[in-house]
């Protein structure tokens, strides 16, 4: 129990942030406790989402949810049928239709406006808006060096590796690449490491090591930062350098690169 | 970012516009006698959720029986333009039979009547409801501000990690024809993805993609993202009207206030706030941010004024929660359940209670289907 009442805390204290959410909610719910007289309306903004809040709070209660329809991760969803929105709000209507004068009214919606402002946090502020540089909204990158792969004269679905910069794009533009590893080995919790992606992140490459691993996994084709200092050479291995996309470099397999567009073995360009 | 074809464009107005608007038209002319003002918009907001239903109902079966996404399309396109033709059908045939009844026939009165009474509608007898400048003011930031939003979401991406699993399963729907059986991340086969597999906003992004011609990921982050943007605040509008009644002109300060409380929402990655400016286009946003608004209105309406019309919208809104996201199931039922015992509590009344309590049953057949799947495979 005690277990779950830390769950609780640390999810009241995940969901609020640094803010004053919670805090402007329940001056709401308290403000519309005395002020508020029709019932449908107590119902809706006070007894209902009181209920749940109460629900969420009470170990027991908390416990069953944790253990049976969710887990920790998404308990927090719970907080969603608190209406804080439409309550606050509605709480600063009702305070600007109770003032008696114009000006008390422009007055009291101004202070709503700015309590609301100055105890959250801009959404436009958060920075990770940047200009959509294609329509499907994916950076341009990842859509390069996929064409790029896929620029051959082969019916075949790829198994490609990416680094870490790509791993999540590529396969939200095609599914006609697979890969050997996806997301889950970029985040830290599910513990879901695999070796190629240790390769190819760490600082400096090694051509054995990548091709080994690569082979390992039947993956063909990999994809490494240009400016990474490689130790040995792909090549030596039967993995041919194809493209340099936008700072990255691709290598296939030799089978897969002879049937790339615009690519010839070395031997070839030697004998030519 | 370059502008879309224009037969591209007419088909994305068709889609996110006119479809919904088809669809929701018997609904809003039925509510036109309770509700007052706002057809257009009644109209708009529950044909989407009409949308989400019927996608739902018929798309879960393909999805557990594993068949293909080609063989569900086939269906959805006769059933949903079926659906958006009968809708408009009926609600001329409900319109023309008002007018035939209205001379001097009762209904008509009775109908006039409960449009005075509805809550959208305050009258200039009425100082609290009179349409004054200041509040057409006030409607016209609300609508810039939803507007400006939309462009901005069109011209601007936010990148979120959780869109690398649902924007892929996407793809590999459009691309492999499957439906949750490849794992999203890797692109290997596997069993059905029993977790995600009865919500499937992911197929329907697809599905608008397919039908307007442009990739998954561009329907979900540049088309549907703006879109439910202005699905959201327009069901604050909703809530808004029932919950001001005849003072209508505090509507638009509310919309408007509640856009700035979203804005300025983003405390932390866990609130509806900022799921919907950050992941609008994913089930977990359209949940939290439309569903729950619509179902606090509806549950308001039935409340205040018991009518099987909100019933049947509470039914359909409990189907659209498990289209958006398979927590639905709990929380709805969770939210109907707590909501139809206050009404027995307070003053013993056994047919709300009894409306509400039965919207939980479309939850409940999903919930025994989830733990079906989740034992099979």
């Amino acid at each position: 129990m005690k277990e779950t009442i830390g769950v609780i805390i640390d999810t009241l204290r995940g969901y609020r942030g640094e803010s004053l959410y919670l805090t402007w909610y329940l001056l709401a719910v308290f403000y519309l406790f005395f002020a508020e007289k029709d019932k449908h309306k107590r119902l809706l903004l006070l007894y209902v989402p009181l209920t749940v809040l109460l629900l969420f709070v009470f170990p027991p209660a908390a416990h069953f949810v944790i253990h049976t329809v969710m887990d920790n991760e998404i308990f927090y969803r719970q907080l969603w049928l608190l209406p804080c929105a439409a309550t606050v709000c509605y709480a600063v209507c009702h305070a600007v239709m109770n003032a008696k004068y114009g000006v008390w009214k422009v007055l009291v919606c101004a202070a709503g406006i700015l309590v609301i402002m100055a105890g959250g946090s801009n959404v436009f502020q958060n920075g990770n808006y940047t200009p959509a540089q294609n329509p499907q909204h994916l950076p341009q990158a990842a859509i390069n060096v996929c064409d790029e792969i896929l620029n051959d004269d082969v019916e075949y679905m790829v198994v490609a590796a990416f680094p870490l910069s790509l791993i999540e794009y590529t396969r939200q533009y095609t599914a006609e690449i697979v890969s050997p590893y996806g997301r889950p080995v970029i985040i830290d919790k599910w513990h879901a490491h695999h070796a190629l992606y240790d390769a190819i992140e760490a600082p400096v490459l090694n051509a054995e090591e990548l091709v080994t691993l690569a082979r390992a996994d039947r993956t063909e084709c990999i994809v490494v930062h240009s400016i990474k200092q490689m130790e040995g050479n792909m090549e030596d291995y039967s993995f041919y350098h194809v493209a340099t996309v936008d700072g990255y470099d691709i290598y296939m397999e030799k089978w897969l690169a002879e049937r790339h567009n615009g690519f010839s073995l070395p031997e070839d360009q030697e004998t030519e | 970012m370059g502008v879309l074809p224009f037969e591209t464009v007419l088909r994305i107005v068709g889609v996110i516009v006119i479809l919904p608007l088809m669809c929701g038209t018997f609904f809003a002319t039925c509510l036109r006698r309770y509700e007052g003002r706002g057809f257009f918009l009644n109209a708009w907001l529950f044909g989407w959720i009409v949308v989400f239903a019927l996608f739902e109902l018929i798309c879960t079966p393909y999805v557990v029986t594993l068949q293909r996404f080609s063989s569900f399309c086939r269906v959805f396109d006769v059933s949903v333009i079926a659906a958006a033709l009968i809708s408009v059908a009926a609600g001329i045939f409900i319109l023309a039979k008002r007018k035939k009844t209205a001379p001097d026939g009762e209904e008509r009165s009775e109908s006039d009547a409960n449009r005075r009474k509805a809550p959208g509608n305050g009258t200039s007898t009425d100082p609290a409801g009179k349409m004054t400048w200041q509040v057409w003011l006030l409607w016209g930031l609300v609508i810039v501000s939803v507007i400006a939003q939309m462009v901005f979401f069109y011209f601007n991406n936010h990148m979120n990690g959780d869109d690398s699993y649902y924007i892929a399963q996407s793809v590999i729907t459009d691309l492999m024809d499957t439906m949750y059986q490849r794992d999203a991340y890797t692109g290997s086969p596997m069993g059905l993805d029993v977790r995600h597999a009865l919500s499937v906003l992911p197929v329907f992004v697809t599905w608008v993609g397919r039908v307007c011609g442009i990739h998954a990921a561009t329907a979900a982050h540049a088309i549907l993202g703006p879109a439910l943007l202005a699905v959201c605040y327009g069901g604050y509008a909703l809530l808004g009207k029932a919950l001001f009644g005849k003072k209508r002109t505090m509507v638009p300060l509310f919309v408007l206030l509640v856009q700035i409380w979203y804005l300025w929402g983003n405390v932390s990655i866990y609130t509806p706030e900022t799921f919907l400016y950050t992941r609008t286009w994913q089930g977990k946003a359209v949940f939290a941010n439309i569903i729950l608004p619509l179902a606090f209105y509806l549950l308001h309406r039935l409340f205040t004024e018991w009518k099987s019309i909100y019933i049947v919208l509470l039914l359909l809104l409990s189907v659209a929660g498990i289209f958006t996201t398979t927590a639905s199931v709990y929380l709805l039922s969770m939210l109907y359940g707590i909501a139809a015992l206050y009404c027995l509590i307070m003053g013993r009344q056994w047919k709300k209670f009894i409306s509400v309590a039965v919207c939980v049953v479309p939850a409940f057949l999903y919930g025994l289907i989830y733990v079906w799947l989740l034992r099979t495979w």
